[in-house]
C-alpha cells in the first residue's frame, strides 16, 4: 500500500489562472505595503510572513488530500518451445538418443528453472515444427517427431500472438535444422555478420548434442540452370556435407535408374561442405528427373539423404534450318546473315551459284576447270530423300526447282510439312508460280493459291515495283510473327514505317484455311501463314524484306520478324495459340499447384467462355481431369494439390472448331527437409539468441544460470482518497502567521 | 496508272474463270510486264538486283567509268547473281545510299577527307551490312589513292586496324578458288581490309581492278594488264566475281558443307 499527497480540487484552468493571479497580486501589494520600512531585515520577515500566509491560502484552496493505492506485481510469461520435427528424432551424441529425448531430460532435470519462472512468471509450454501448439509439461513426454518442415520465426510469432500478457522471454529447445526465415537469412549471412531477427523478448537456446561424434553424409543441394538442350552437355554441382568419414566417396548421376556420370570425391573427418561438378548429355527432349547418389556408410546417422533427384527440361537442342535460294541476293544475304548469327539456330544453306545456262569459259573461250572453282554439286537426292528430315524447318528462296529437283521430289517436302514440320517460300522472279510451284504438291501446303501462270514459262508471276506498302490486316495485327513490337499501336505504326516492297509474286488467291497477314495495294497477299495438317508454312510473296534490315532506324524489325517467324514455324509453345503454364517445374507435396491456360482462337483473339480441362496423368499413370476457370482475357486457371511424388503430365482438353493441343510437366518431389542438413546448427542458436538479448548454452552445462527479467510492478486501480485541506490543523498556522506579522508591525509602529 | 489495282484476287473457293475474265487477266499481265520493263529501262523503278553503286566526291570519282559494268557482265554470264547493269554514281549523304548495299569507291590520286556526316552515314552503312569495294586505279601498292582513303576511312572506324586478308579468306574462295590476287597491275599481291563481326565490308585493292575490267562498247577491253596479259586479266575478273559473290554471300564458303570439297580441290 502506498499514501500519496494529491490535490482534489477541480478546478477549470481558468480558475487556476484567476487564483494565481490574486496570488501574484497579493505579493505585490504586500510589497507595495512595505516600501516605508527602512529596515530591509525588517521588510524582508514582513514579506516572509505574508508569502508564507499566501502560500498556506493557496495549498488550501487548492483542496490537497491523501491518496491511499494498492502496488500490484504483474506477472509476465515465460514460454519453452519443444521442437518435434522429424529432424529431432536423429541421435544426439554421446549415446546416440534421439535429439527430443535429450531435450525432455533436460527439462525433467531443470526443476530449479522451471520453479523459478513459475515464481515469478506464468510458464506456457509449446511443441513446434511450422507452427507453435500449446502444450504441457506431461504431455511433451510423449510428442512424437512428426513435423516434416521446421521454421522457428513462425513458431516464435505463433507464441507472441498467444496472448497480450507481456512475453519475459523464451526457452527454446530445437536442434535449429530450420527451413523457414531464420534458416534462409543464416544460409546467406555474409561471414562475420550477426543474424537480425526483431523479437519482444529474449531467447534461450541450447545445444543438444556433442557434434563430434556425429557421422553422416548427405547431398544438400543440387544445383542446375534447370533446363538445357538435347544432345548438348550440361554441368550441374551437387554440394555434399560430410562428416566423421575419411573415405573416397563415389557420386553417380542416374537416368532412369542408368549411371551417365560419376565422380569420386575425397571426404574427411572433420564436417565440411564440398561440391562437385557433373556433367552429362540429355537425349530426349521433355522434362527428365535425374537423381545424384551418394553411398551408404556404416554407421551413418541418416541414409535417406544420401540422394537427391531434380528435374531438367530438356528443349530441342537448336532449330534447324535448311535454306536453299535459287541465286546469291540481298534478300537471301541479310536473311542468312540473321539466322546464321542466332545461336538458336543451326542452319544449313544451299545457293545455286551458277545455273545451267551460265558460261563455264574464261575470256579467252578456254574452259575453266572445276578445281579452279569453289562450287559444289547440288545434292539434291541426300537433301530430298536423306535430309529432310534433319530439319525443322525448310526455306525455298527465290528458288526455280524445276532444274534441280524432279516434280516427285516436292511430295517429299509436302509430306514433310503435313508430318509436323515448316516451310517458308520467299518470293522473287523465280518463286511461286515464277519457279513453276503451281499445280504442285507444294501449292497444296502454300497458304496462297498460284493458278494459271504455273502453266506458262517465264516470270509472268512477278511484278517489279518500287513502292509497294505492306499492310496489316485484321488478322496480321493479332498473329505472333507480325509483333514486332509487344505495344499494339507501337507495333501498327512501325508497321506502316517499314521500307515499301520492291515487288512482289501475284498470287490467285488465299487457302480458306490460310490467313493473310499483310497485303499489298488491291489486297495483294504479302505475308501469309496456314497450318496443314499437323505442320506449318509461311508465305512472304516478295524478295525485299531485306530493305528493312537495312534502312530505317536498324535491323530490329527485321530480325524481331524473322525470330517471331522461326519460333511460330517451330512450335515454340510461346507462340502457340493455347499455352499450358505452371509456375514452376517442382513443387512439394500437398503444395498449391496453379495451372494457367492461355486459349486463343484460330484468329489468336481470345477464347471466352471456354470450357477448358486440364488432364493430369500421375506418375503412376492414373488420369484425372481439372476444369479451368475462366479469368479474363482467354485466361483460365486450374488449381490442384497432389501427394504422388514423380513426374506429372499435363494436358489441355477444349472442345470447338480451331481447339489446340498444350501440354506441360512438372514433378512433385518426395523428399524430407527435415533430414537434408542433419547437424545441429548451433551457430544459428547461437546468433539467434545473441539478436534478442538471451543466451546460447549448453544442456550438459548446469552452472548456467537463466536469468529473465523480473515481474512488473504497477499501481492499482483501486484508489482511497482522503481530503486534509477542511482540518482546522492546517488553518492554523496560517492564522498565528497572520497574527504574527500583524504583532511585529504593531511593535515596529508600522502602518 | 496504278500497276496494283489489277489485282482482285479470288479466295480458295472460286472456281475457274470465265473466258472474259481470264483475257483480261492477260491483258492486264501483259500490261504489267511492259510497263515493268519499260519502267526499269528508264531506272524509274528500283529492284533487289546487284547494282555497281560508285561512291561520288569532290575529284577524279569515276576514272574507269565503265569498269564497274564489265565486271557485272562477266558476273551476269557466269553465275547466277542477278545484275542491273547500269552502274549508279551516288554520294554519301544521298537519302537513297541505302538502296544500294554494295559501294565501290576508285581514284589515282588523293581523294578528301570524308565530312563528319559522310563519315557518320558510312560507318552507319557499313555497320548495317553494306560493303565498301576501294581500288587504287592507278595500280600502285599503297598509293596516294590508297593511303588517303585509309586516313579518311580512320574517323569511320577509329578502333579497327587495316590487315592483309589472308589465303582462306572467304573472298578468295566466293566462286572461284584464288590463290594470288591481279588486276591491270601486279604491283599489289593482297587485298587489304577492315572487319566487322564475322564480316569485312571495306575490301581495298591497290592493283586497278576496275582498269582490267573496263570495256568499251564495242567489248574491247580498255586497258593492257601487265606483266601477265589476258591470262592476268581472267584473273583479275575472278577476283571482281568474287569480290561481288562475297558481298551477297559472305562467309556462306566457310560452312561445313563445302570444306571437304575446297580442300581437296586446293591439294
Amino acid at each position: 500500500m502506498t499514501e500519496s499527497l494529491v490535490f482534489l480540487n477541480t478546478y477549470s484552468t481558468y480558475q487556476l489562472i484567476l487564483i494565481a493571479v490574486l496570488f501574484i497580486a497579493f505579493l505585490a501589494f504586500s510589497l507595495y505595503g512595505l516600501r516605508r520600512v527602512k529596515s530591509w531585515k525588517r521588510k524582508a520577515l514582513l514579506f516572509s510572513l505574508r508569502l508564507l500566509v499566501a502560500i498556506l491560502c493557496v495549498f488550501i484552496a487548492l483542496q490537497p488530500g491523501i491518496e491511499k493505492a494498492k502496488i500490484i506485481t504483474k506477472k509476465g510469461r515465460v514460454a519453452v518451445l519443444m521442437d518435434v520435427s522429424e529432424s529431432m528424432s536423429l541421435p544426439a551424441y554421446p549415446g546416440k538418443k534421439p535429439r527430443i529425448d535429450a531435450a525432455r531430460e533436460f527439462l525433467s532435470g531443470a526443476n530449479d528453472l522451471i520453479d523459478s519462472i513459475k515464481k515469478d512468471h506464468d510458464l506456457e509450454i509449446y511443441s513446434f515444427s511450422d507452427r507453435a501448439q500449446a502444450s504441457s509439461l506431461d504431455s511433451l513426454a510423449s510428442l512424437k517427431t512428426l513435423g516434416k518442415n521446421t521454421d522457428i520465426a513462425n513458431s516464435l510469432r505463433d507464441v507472441e500472438k498467444k496472448s497480450e500478457q507481456k512475453l519475459m522471454g523464451v526457452v527454446l529447445l530445437s536442434d535449429g535444422n530450420d527451413h523457414g526465415d531464420i534458416g534462409r537469412a543464416f544460409k546467406s549471412l555474409p561471414a562475420g555478420s550477426p543474424l537480425k531477427f526483431e523479437f519482444p523478448a529474449p531467447i534461450f537456446t541450447f545445444g543438444l548434442a556433442d557434434q563430434k561424434s556425429f557421422r553422416d553424409n548427405s547431398i544438400t543441394e543440387v544445383r542446375s540452370a534447370g533446363f538445357g538442350f538435347a544432345k548438348t552437355p550440361i554441368e550441374i554441382i551437387v554440394a555434399i556435407r560430410a562428416q566423421g568419414y575419411s573415405t573416397k566417396l563415389p557420386v553417380v548421376l542416374r537416368e532412369s535408374g542408368e549411371i551417365i556420370a560419376s565422380k569420386s570425391l575425397n571426404i574427411t573427418p572433420d564436417p565440411r561442405d564440398y561440391e562437385v561438378s557433373l556433367k552429362f548429355t540429355p537425349q530426349r527432349q521433355g522434362k527428365t528427373i535425374y537423381t545424384v547418389e551418394i553411398p551408404v556408410l556404416a554407421d551413418e546417422a541418416v541414409p535417406d539423404n544420401n540422394s537427391r533427384s531434380f528435374v531438367v527440361n530438356v528443349i530441342r537442342d537448336k532449330t534447324r534450318i535448311l535454306q536453299i535460294a535459287g541465286r546469291p541476293s540481298w534478300d537471301e544475304r541479310f536473311l542468312r546473315q540473321i539466322l546464321k548469327n542466332d545461336p538458336g539456330i543451326d542452319l544449313v544453306s544451299f545457293m545455286i551459284l551458277r545455273t545451267p545456262q551460265s558460261l563455264g569459259t574464261d575470256i579467252r573461250g578456254f574452259p575453266i576447270p572445276v578445281e579452279e572453282l569453289s562450287l559444289i554439286p547440288f545434292p539434291t537426292v541426300d537433301i530430298f530423300e536423306k535430309g529432310l528430315s534433319q530439319f525443322d524447318i525448310v526455306i525455298f528462296q527465290n528458288f526455280d526447282h524445276r532444274p534441280y529437283v524432279p516434280f516427285q521430289y516436292l511430295n517429299f517436302v509436302k509430306d514433310y510439312v503435313e508430318k509436323g514440320r515448316a516451310f517458308v517460300m520467299i518470293g522473287g522472279d523465280q518463286s511461286f508460280s515464277a519457279g513453276g510451284y503451281g499445280g504442285t504438291p507444294i501449292e497444296e501446303i502454300l497458304p496462297n493459291r498460284l493458278g494459271i501462270e504455273a502453266l506458262s514459262e517465264g516470270k509472268s508471276g512477278w511484278i517489279e515495283a518500287s513502292g509497294v506498302p505492306l499492310k496489316l490486316t485484321s488478322a496480321g495485327k493479332e498473329h505472333p510473327i507480325m509483333k514486332l513490337d509487344l505495344d499494339r499501336k507501337k507495333n501498327e505504326k512501325l508497321w506502316s514505317s517499314l521500307p515499301n516492297a520492291l515487288g512482289f509474286n501475284r498470287v490467285q488467291g488465299v487457302r480458306a484455311n490460310a490467313l493473310v497477314l499483310a497485303e499489298g495495294k488491291g489486297s495483294t497477299p504479302i505475308i501469309s501463314v496456314r497450318e496443314t495438317s499437323k505442320g506449318r508454312s509461311l508465305a512472304i510473296a516478295t524478295d525485299s524484306l531485306w530493305k528493312w534490315a537495312f534502312e530505317g532506324d536498324g535491323e530490329r524489325p527485321y530480325r524481331t520478324f524473322w525470330k517471331n517467324a522461326i519460333s511460330w514455324l517451330a512450335k515454340e509453345p510461346s507462340f502457340e495459340r493455347t499455352r499450358l503454364i505452371v509456375e514452376k517445374d517442382s513443387y512439394q507435396k500437398n503444395e498449391t499447384i496453379a495451372l494457367e491456360v492461355l486459349a486463343n482462337d484460330p484468329f489468336y483473339k481470345p477464347v471466352k467462355g471456354g470450357l477448358i480441362q486440364v488432364e493430369l496423368t500421375s506418375p503412376s499413370k492414373k488420369t484425372m481431369i481439372v476444369k479451368a476457370e475462366e479469368k479474363k482475357d482467354g485466361k483460365y486457371e486450374a488449381k490442384i494439390k497432389l501427394d504422388e511424388p514423380g513426374l506429372y503430365q499435363a494436358k489441355v482438353r477444349m472442345q470447338g472448331e480451331g481447339a489446340q493441343a498444350a501440354e506441360t510437366a512438372f514433378v512433385v518431389e518426395g523428399r524430407n527437409l527435415e533430414l537434408e542438413d542433419l547437424s545441429i546448427n548451433e551457430e544459428l542458436l547461437r546468433m539467434l539468441a545473441e539478436a534478442t538479448g538471451g543466451k546460447y548454452m549448453l544442456i550438459q552445462d548446469k552452472k548456467e544460470k537463466i536469468a529473465f527479467p523480473p515481474p512488473e510492478k504497477v499501481r492499482a486501480a483501486e484508489r482511497e482518497r482522503k481530503p486534509i485541506w477542511d482540518s482546522p490543523w492546517l488553518y492554523l498556522p496560517a492564522v498565528l502567521l497572520f497574527c504574527l506579522e500583524w504583532f511585529l508591525r504593531r511593535r515596529w509602529s508600522l502602518p | 496508272m496504278d500497276l496494283l489495282a489489277l489485282s482482285k484476287l479470288p479466295v480458295e473457293g472460286v472456281t475457274g474463270f470465265n473466258r472474259r475474265q481470264f483475257l483480261k487477266l492477260g491483258a492486264d499481265l501483259a500490261i504489267l510486264y511492259a510497263l515493268s520493263r519499260a519502267a526499269r529501262a528508264f531506272g524509274i523503278i528500283d529492284s533487289s538486283k546487284f547494282v555497281w553503286a560508285q561512291i561520288i566526291y569532290n575529284g577524279r570519282w569515276n576514272t574507269r567509268p565503265t569498269g564497274g559494268r564489265g565486271i557485272l557482265l562477266e558476273v551476269a554470264k557466269r553465275t547466277s547473281v542477278d545484275v542491273s547493269l547500269e552502274p549508279k554514281g551516288i554520294s554519301l549523304t544521298d537519302p537513297k545510299l541505302r538502296d544500294y548495299p554494295f559501294l565501290c569507291i576508285s581514284g589515282d590520286k588523293e581523294i578528301p577527307s570524308f565530312s563528319k556526316q559522310e563519315s557518320l552515314a558510312l560507318r552507319a552503312y557499313l555497320t548495317s551490312g553494306g560493303m565498301l569495294f576501294a581500288d587504287d586505279t592507278k595500280g600502285e601498292a599503297n598509293g596516294a589513292f590508297s593511303k588517303k582513303l585509309k586516313k579518311a576511312l580512320s574517323p569511320v572506324f577509329p578502333e579497327k586496324e587495316w590487315k592483309r586478308l589472308p589465303q582462306d579468306h572467304s573472298v578468295f574462295r566466293s566462286f572461284y578458288l584464288l590463290d594470288r590476287f591481279v588486276g591491270r597491275t601486279a604491283s599489289m599481291p593482297y587485298l587489304e581490309g577492315l572487319d566487322h563481326e564475322d564480316r569485312t565490308p571495306v575490301i581495298l585493292s591497290g592493283n586497278d581492278l576496275l582498269g582490267a575490267w573496263a570495256r568499251d562498247e564495242f567489248g574491247t577491253y580498255e586497258h593492257r594488264a601487265a606483266p601477265g596479259g589476258e591470262a592476268q586479266r581472267e584473273m583479275a575478273i575472278r577476283m571482281g566475281i568474287n569480290v561481288v559473290l562475297y558481298a551477297l554471300t559472305v562467309n556462306y564458303k566457310k560452312d561445313q558443307v563445302h570444306q571437304p570439297f575446297i580442300l581437296q580441290r586446293k591439294r
